[in-house]
């Protein structure tokens, strides 16, 4: 018997020690395919890893990551936020109405990131207390205010903003590198940190695991929900910040399927769409995969068209690679 | 903690749950509750847990009254509940679900995990349980994963304890690790309130036991004043006689199945068994030990790498589940509620989608025959029901299995497969699918059962193969056998 049980100890052994490897592995999938993806694009094209190209592909990256990031939470709860789109534009067009109207640059950045935190606090509302689906609840919303965004501005571009903040926020530079990635990876750094050593984002996780259980384990489960989505709404307004200023215009139909690109971003980077799983780094990973392979295939003079394509693949073998942990 | 709960009265909508309902349990005691589904076990702990409010009664703690309307108030008054279907977290790990909703915190809401660490070690050491807090928890054994639940109400300074039905997917040995944590709380001062079917468990581990029928308070005893007979007549309100019904004598038949060195790498090796007309073979074996594996390969749900079915006297490869269905072999899983049903679904529906091929034609549904299978075999499962037409869900356990068993029985099977037919559902439920077993024995049809109760497999079958570790450890014959030969068999001795 005693026999029997020591011969298990060193199968479980063994075994932990295969497992292991195979867990880092997995969990560094996208990381590993990035990297390929740079060998390739480096080597295919001579112009990829010049600092104006690099810098172009992370100031590209920048506002489709703060969106990016404001998804990956949400889809850690098991969401899904459409409305990313559409908030990033009201938020967009409501402050240039306001600076070109004559108030000061940063109060009207103020409330445009209000608005998106408000447009956050409506879907939470309406999926935690109004018990609707996260995929109707947001595609609600991201009709809703898209609607709002082309009423206000008659569907005309408001421009010319003018310098100062709002002009520095998007198109200032420090050391070289453009204002926007500092702010992405800022996010990104938080993010990670807030995920992996507060309260906060481990019930992130334990709700996208298993409500019912992160409920009776005693967390407030529709206060959290809430949280997410104004977080997820708040970053997709200070995307429109960013854009509205790199652009110097607030343009009504900015933002649209931006949120298709977060939810390829999100997944490619290894996160679940059943909640509960992903990392913030990973999600980084996706981002930049995204952007690497828009830029690299335009530096090679291939249609726009094929871009689309080539993303679609991504998330299929992503997916693939993901089911197989 | 002593509780008590007086004159306790539940309504749902109109319908009256429990009546007048006493239930005590004293400090530094193991409190057996038991009864039917059905009998108000669930509601009455619901009530407790804050997740139902009373409409009537009154709950004393130590004597004093108190007031329970969320699950934070009872966490609150310390009272824990150990979940039949766990409530874990399977992606994050062991340490992270132990302080779930609970987390010590440094400032800022920033993880003190060190203190976490030490407080879990604290609580494991004192449980005499050895658990690696960085695992995943879905890598854990359903029996660690309840030991982690223990592990969490104590995290929450937990006094009283509810385990509901804490034994029910646990192999033995899982269940003497428990039952030796469960000793342990009661040294370290708490009580325990523990609900199971299983007899023989309760009279092991508890003090005492309340037993509740049809909402109302039957008895109260410590159990060494009271006979197992006292409480299944208690339970079920008339004699129940024996579990188990006599065996009926059944010639055996033609051979239906012959399995010869099935393998499948890494889940089971070199399997090798047969069946006939009238039998009824048992499958035992520890959790994990690659049982349902076997089965799955045997319904073409999984593949396998080598080795011969022989059905009928033809050599078949069974490479899908319809498969198998059209050779006219039926599959009860062991989980009826993920697998065995469309909970959302009618009685009805269940039925039905099983059985397309024989209730269409030309692609279109005959609802009248439909029906009339349904109410045929409802009838003939002895099924309570108010209407085809109600959703599985609405049922109690035994009665889901009850509809399982009718969809595949309405496909007419020749061999039966039943993987834990009776998990999880009451004495007299059981009674009633041991008893429609041995009506299709009679019948000629083979029967497999794959069960971790080894009375159940003792008390049914005529033939056990045991598997251990994905091998064929033993083929007993069920004559004079007991539990402990299997057992040793199980464990590989």
């Amino acid at each position: 018997m005693q026999k029997y049980f020591d011969n298990l100890k060193q199968v479980e052994f063994r075994d932990r020690r295969k497992k292991e490897i195979k867990r880092f592995l997995e969990r560094n999938i996208p990381l590993i395919g990035f990297f390929a993806l740079l060998f390739v694009m480096g080597f295919l094209s001579p112009a990829f890893f010049t600092q104006y190209n690099i810098l172009s592909v992370l100031r590209q990256a920048s506002i489709n990551g703060l969106v990016a990031y404001g998804m990956f939470v949400v889809i850690l709860t098991a969401g899904i936020d459409l409305s990313v789109g559409s908030t990033l534009a009201v938020s967009s067009m409501v402050m240039a109405k306001l600076i070109t109207s004559g108030m000061n640059s940063p109060l009207a950045i103020l409330i445009a990131l209000l608005i998106g935190a408000g447009v956050g606090l409506i879907n939470g509302l309406l999926i935690s207390k109004g018990r609707l689906q996260p995929m109707i609840a947001t595609l609600s919303t991201m009709m809703a205010f898209r609607g709002v965004t082309l009423y206000i501005s008659n569907g005309v571009p408001v421009s010319r903003l003018g310098e100062g903040f709002i002009g520095w926020i998007g198109r200032g530079s420090f050391g070289g590198v453009p204002l926007p990635v500092y702010v992405l990876f800022v996010v990104a750094v938080i993010m990670a940190f807030v995920l992996k050593y507060t309260v906060f984002g481990k019930r992130v996780y334990a709700i996208g695991g298993n409500i019912k259980a992160a409920s009776l384990s005693g967390i407030r489960v529709e206060r959290m929900i809430i949280y997410v989505y104004m977080i997820s709404g708040l970053l997709s307004a200070l995307a429109g910040v960013i854009l509205t200023s790199r652009i110097d215009s607030a343009v009504p139909t900015a933002g649209q399927a931006y949120e298709l690109t977060a939810i390829a971003s999100v997944v490619i980077g290894g996160s679940s769409l059943q909640g509960g799983r992903g990392r913030a780094l990973g999600t980084l990973v996706g981002i930049l995969i995204i952007a690497v392979i828009s830029n690299g295939l335009n530096l090679l003079g291939t249609s726009p068209y094929l871009q689309q394509i080539a993303t679609g693949l991504i998330i299929v073998i992503a997916v693939i690679f993901d089911r197989k942990k | 903690m002593r509780l008590e709960m007086k004159n306790i009265n539940k309504l749902f909508g109109p319908v009256q749950v429990l009546y007048d309902v006493n239930f005590e349990v004293d400090a530094n005691s193991i409190h057996a509750l038991v009864g039917e589904n059905g009998a108000g076990k669930s509601t009455l702990v619901k009530i407790l847990t804050g997740i139902y409010t009373m409409n009537s009664g009154e709950i004393r703690i130590n004597g004093e009254p108190v007031k329970i309307h969320s699950i934070i108030d009872s966490e609150h008054h310390k009272i824990a509940i150990v979940n039949q279907e766990l409530a874990v977290f399977g992606e994050m790990t062991v340490l992270e679900n132990l302080f779930i909703g609970k987390e010590k915190t440094l400032a800022a809401g920033i993880i003190n995990s060190k203190e976490q660490k030490e407080i879990a070690t604290e609580i494991f050491t004192r449980l005499g349980i050895n658990l690696d807090f960085n695992m995943r928890v879905k890598e854990l054994s359903v029996g660690m994963q309840q030991m982690l639940e223990i592990g969490k109400s104590l995290v929450n300074d937990a006094e009283l304890i509810i385990m509901d039905e804490p034994t029910s997917a646990l192999t033995d040995r899982e269940i003497d690790m428990l039952f030796k944590v469960i000793r342990k709380l009661k040294e370290n001062g708490k009580s325990v309130i523990y609900i199971s079917h299983r007899m023989k468990e309760i009279f092991e581990i508890c003090d005492a036991i309340t037993v509740l029928r049809d909402g109302k308070f039957v008895k109260r005893s410590n159990t060494k004043d009271i006979t197992f007979e006292e409480i299944i007549r208690s339970m079920v309100g008339y004699e129940l006689g024996n579990l188990f019904p006599d065996k009926p004598q059944v010639a055996v038949g033609k051979k239906l199945l012959e399995v010869k060195n099935l393998s499948h790498h890494g889940k089971f090796n070199n399997i090798s068994f047969e069946l006939s007309e009238g039998e009824i073979i048992g499958f035992a074996g520890l959790m994990g030990s690659g049982r349902t594996e076997i089965m799955n390969a045997l319904f073409g749900i999984d593949k396998v790498d080598s080795g011969d079915v022989i059905l009928f006297g033809n050599k078949e490869h069974i490479k899908q589940p319809l498969q198998a269905k059209r050779m006219k072999i039926g599959y009860v899983t062991e989980n009826r509620k993920e697998e065995g049903l469309f909970l959302d679904f009618s009685i009805n529906e269940n039925v039905m989608l099983n059985n397309l091929e024989q209730l269409s034609k030309n692609f279109v549904i005959n609802f009248k025959k439909s029906k009339n299978t349904t109410l045929d075999y409802a009838e003939k499962v002895r099924l309570r029901y108010q209407s085809i037409d109600q959703t599985a869900s609405e049922l109690s356990g035994g009665n889901q299995q009850k509809v399982v068993l009718s969809k595949w029985l309405a496909n007419d099977p020749r061999i039966l497969i039943l993987d834990e037919p009776t998990r999880g559902i009451d004495v007299n439920a059981k009674k009633q699918i041991y008893e429609m077993i041995f009506e299709l024995k009679k019948i000629g049809i083979g029967i497999i059962v794959v069960s971790s109760e080894l009375v159940e497999l003792l008390g049914i079958v005529d033939r056990i193969y045991v598997i251990h570790e994905g091998e064929m450890a033993a083929e007993l014959v069920n004559d004079n056998l007991t539990d402990e030969v299997v057992m040793k068999h199980m464990m590989g001795g």
